[in-house]
This record gives C-alpha cells, sequence and structure tokens, in this order.
C-alpha cells in the first residue's frame, strides 16, 4: 500500500559517491548562505542598527534635556535670589517709610496739640485779665462809693483812682506770688 | 499638561512602537508560519507514500527516486547519471523550511519589539556572530551568515530524522560537498599569502614530508565530511538494529497473545525514544556545532596574518 510508485525501492550503497549530489549540496549552502543573509542577517543587523541609533539619540536628547534643565535651574536660582532681594528692599523701604510717616503724623499732632494749647492758654490769659479788669473796675468803684459813705462827701474819682489801681496792682503782685 | 506638549524623546519612543501591529504583518506571519510547516509535512507525506516497507534488517543509503542522464554519451557513467535521491528532495525541503523560518522570525521587527519570534532571530544573529568573532577574531564580518548556514543546514538536516524522514546528512555525498567548499575556502584563504608561501607551506617543516603534507591537506576536508555522515549515519543503523532488536524482543515475551495483540512490538515504546534524543537530537546539534567550529578554525588558521592594525 506505501509503495505506491515504486514497485521495488531503488536505494544508494551505504557509501556512494556522486559528483553531481556534491556540486547539488555545495549550490544547496550557498543557497542557504544566501537566505539567511538576505532574510535572517540583513533585517535583524538592520533592526539592531536602528535600535543603537535610536539609543544614541535618547541619550543624547537626555543629555541636552539635562543640560537645559541645569541651565534653567541655575537661571531660576538666580531670578528668585532676586527677588528675595527685591521683596527685602521692598519691606525695608516700606518700613522706613511707614516709619517716616509716622513720626511726621506724630510730629504734625504735636505741632497742632501745641498750637491749640497756645491759643487756649492765650483765651485764659485774655479771659482772665478781662475778669481782673472787670474786678478792678468793680472794686474800685466799690472802693469809691465806700469811701463817700465814709468820708461823706464826694471823692472826686479821678483824683483817687490812680492810688486806687496802684493798691489793686500790688494785690495783684503779691496773690500772684 | 505634559499630555498636551509631548516631548521629543516621548515622540521618538511613540513613532516607532504604539502603531499596532498591522494586519498586513498579522496576515503574512501566519502565511510564513504555514508555509514554513509546509515542507515538513510534504515531506513525510513523500515518505509515507514512496518508501517501500523494509524487510529485515536492511541498512541501506537513500533511496532513489529516479535518475537523470546527461544527454552526453560519451561521458562516464558516474558523471552522465545524476541519481535524485532522498537526500536531494529532504535538503530542498529543509532549505524551503528554513526559507520560510527566516520570514517568519524577521516578519514586522520592531526597534522595540519584544515578540518571541523577534527575540529568537536576534538571538540567533547575535549568538553566531558572537561565536564568530570569538573563534575567528576580528575582519571575518561575512562569515557569520556562513557559519549560520551549516550550522542550519546541519543541524535541521539531522533533525529530520525525529520526523521518520531521512537525514541527509547521513548521504556523504551532502556532507562532502559541505567539506569540499570548506576545502576550498581554506585554499583560498592560504593562497591569498601569495603562491610562493602556499608551496611554501607544504614544504616545512622540511621538504621531505612535502607528500604527507599534501595528504594532510587533502584529509582535511574529507575527515571533516565523515567524521559528521558517520556520526549521523550510525546513529540511523544503531536505531534501525536497536528497533529490530526490541521487535524481535517483543516476539519471544508476548507473542503467546492471542490475535494482533502478539504483533504489537510493546519493547519499541519508550526505549528508541530516549536513543533519538542522544542519536537524533543531540549528536545532531553537536556534529552540526563541530563541522561549523572546524570550518571556522580551519579558516582562521590558513588566512594570513592580519596586518596589526
Amino acid at each position: 500500500m506505501t509503495h505506491l510508485l515504486f514497485a521495488e525501492g531503488n536505494f544508494l550503497e551505504v557509501i556512494s559517491v556522486n559528483f553531481w549530489q556534491m556540486i547539488i549540496s555545495i549550490l544547496n549552502l550557498v543557497i542557504l548562505y544566501l537566505i539567511l543573509k538576505k532574510f535572517l542577517f540583513k533585517p535583524v543587523k538592520r533592526t539592531l542598527e536602528a535600535r543603537r541609533q535610536q539609543v544614541d539619540d535618547l541619550y543624547s536628547s537626555a543629555e541636552t534635556a539635562k543640560t537645559e534643565a541645569e541651565a534653567a535651574r541655575v537661571e531660576y536660582a538666580a531670578k528668585l535670589d532676586r527677588a528675595e532681594e527685591s521683596a527685602r528692599e521692598i519691606v525695608s523701604d516700606a518700613t522706613r517709610r511707614a516709619n517716616e510717616r509716622a513720626e511726621e503724623i506724630v510730629g504734625e499732632a504735636k505741632t497742632e496739640a501745641d498750637r491749640l494749647r497756645r491759643r487756649a492758654d492765650e483765651e485764659i490769659a485774655q479771659e482772665r485779665k478781662k475778669a481782673l479788669n472787670e474786678v478792678k473796675n468793680e472794686i474800685s468803684d466799690i472802693s469809691v462809693e465806700i469811701a463817700e459813705k465814709v468820708v461823706g462827701r464826694e471823692i472826686r474819682e479821678e483824683d483817687h483812682r490812680e492810688m486806687i489801681d496802684s493798691f489793686i496792682r500790688d494785690l495783684e503782685d503779691e496773690s500772684r506770688v | 499638561m505634559r499630555k498636551t506638549e509631548p516631548t521629543k524623546t516621548e515622540t521618538i519612543a511613540r513613532d516607532a512602537d504604539e502603531a499596532p501591529i498591522s494586519r498586513r504583518d498579522r496576515f503574512l506571519t501566519r502565511l510564513w508560519f504555514v508555509l514554513m510547516l509546509l515542507p515538513l509535512v510534504g515531506g513525510m507525506l513523500l515518505n509515507l507514500f514512496l518508501t517501500p516497507p523494509s524487510e529485515g534488517i536492511t541498512v541501506t543509503g537513500a533511496q532513489i527516486y529516479f535518475t537523470l542522464r546527461l544527454p552526453f554519451e560519451n561521458l562516464p557513467a558516474p558523471i552522465r547519471d545524476l541519481p535524485i535521491t532522498e537526500s536531494q528532495v529532504n535538503s530542498a525541503l529543509v532549505l524551503l523550511f528554513l526559507l520560510f523560518f527566516c520570514l517568519f522570525l524577521t516578519q514586522g521587527l520592531r526597534t522595540r519589539g519584544k515578540s518571541a519570534r523577534q527575540v529568537l532571530a536576534e538571538f540567533i544573529v547575535e549568538k553566531v556572530e558572537g561565536f564568530v568573532s570569538s573563534t575567528m577574531g576580528d575582519g571575518y564580518s561575512s562569515f557569520p551568515p556562513f557559519v549560520c548556514a551549516i550550522l542550519m543546514l546541519s543541524a535541521f538536516s539531522s533533525l529530520l530524522s525525529l520526523l521518520g524522514l531521512y537525514a541527509p546528512t547521513s548521504d556523504i555525498n551532502v556532507v562532502g560537498g559541505w567539506a569540499i567548499l570548506v576545502f576550498f575556502m581554506i585554499t583560498h584563504y592560504k593562497l591569498k599569502a601569495g603562491f610562493g608561501s602556499y608551496v611554501k607551506g607544504f614544504l616545512e617543516p622540511i621538504p621531505v614530508l612535502a607528500p604527507f603534507n599534501v595528504l594532510s591537506e587533502f584529509s582535511t576536508p574529507i575527515s571533516m565530511a565523515f567524521r559528521h555522515y558517520g556520526n549521523v549515519m550510525s546513529g540511523g543503523v544503531i536505531a534501525t538494529l536497536v528497533y529490530a532488536a526490541l521487535a524481535a524482543l517483543s516476539t519471544a515475551v508476548f507473542g503467546w497473545l492471542p490475535g494482533f495483540l502478539g504483533d504489537i512490538p510493546f519493547f519499541q515504546i519508550g526505549l528508541p525514544a530516549v536513543l533519538s534524543i542522544y542519536f537524533d537530537l543531540f549528536s545532531g546539534c553537536l556534529q552540526a556545532f563541530i563541522f561549523a567550529m572546524l570550518t571556522m578554525l580551519y579558516i582562521s588558521l590558513a588566512a594570513p596574518e592580519k596586518e596589526s592594525a
């Protein structure tokens, strides 16, 4: 059943040398060499090369990125320093100005207070003077009246006013002391 | 925020690998896989239909399918006749298998590919290149495919016997052809140093030894061929003998069993598989390795000393 085509199987001897079979064998090896070269080694090596290239690219771009990041870091550090500096300046400036302003305000207030006090003093003094004059006049009037009553005759007001005034002045001086 | 503005590195990574595997790639991969298996299946069918059942213990060479006769009557018979045998057919099947195997492995390679096929393809290429450069040194960049061809053709030819096919490597003509090719390459590299020094090489260390030097020159390919051929063929012979012995033993021990049970060669189960692992798998691969190794050694010895760059 199995040997449909060959009624009697023809076999080579165990060792039989044939020229053409060797040539075919050599050609087979050469053909396989070409097959492997073209269909296995070439594509795989191309892929490996592409991968190497890609890794190189990645490395170089990583290098660039690292350099850039470092530059950015330095730049930002410098910026931060400057910002801190200026913040300090702003704060100290503001403090200084605030102090100045405060002093100014206090000074103004003091001046105003002084002015107000002076005016009040003046007013008080004036009022007092006025009151004193009034009292003085009243006293001298009363004195003249009393004296008239005592003396019984009319005293010439003009004659004695000078004397009474000096008397009141003395009184004032004593009371002040 | 990073999503909307990919950096350069992210773009590179994306280009090559985030593209999905195309339908074409997938289709071709399957096609190569099927085409890769076809020669093996075809070989088994051929074997099934064309090989007559053997009677008794016969140790023969390859089966002759048909004989081509060159139309030159005055040529001597060995040159005029070209018997097409199992060796030639099976070698062609191995070639076809390896062709589609390569296409299968390298279909849709990617820079960042991690598929098993790609890993295997890169493994083969890198191992063979490392093997060649460690044995021969630098400067033989065209050799890895050749060494790989020897390794694969030899190993897969021997491994055909695992499928029950005739291993082309157990035909002296096949291995002899390779050895002759290697011999020519050795001579080519020796001639590179100049014809004078090639001839002078035979007269060393003393001119009296010249005949022996010539003899040893020609014994190189012969020993290579016979070593390989003998190992594979003897494996086949031993397997045949063991099979026959086990069949006889089975008949002797279990022959009394009624009906077809008595005809089953029970002892053929198990032991031949172990033998096959040694003779087909181990010995076949080992001989392929030895043949490739010797090729590289002889050629690198033959090559003139490289000018130190």
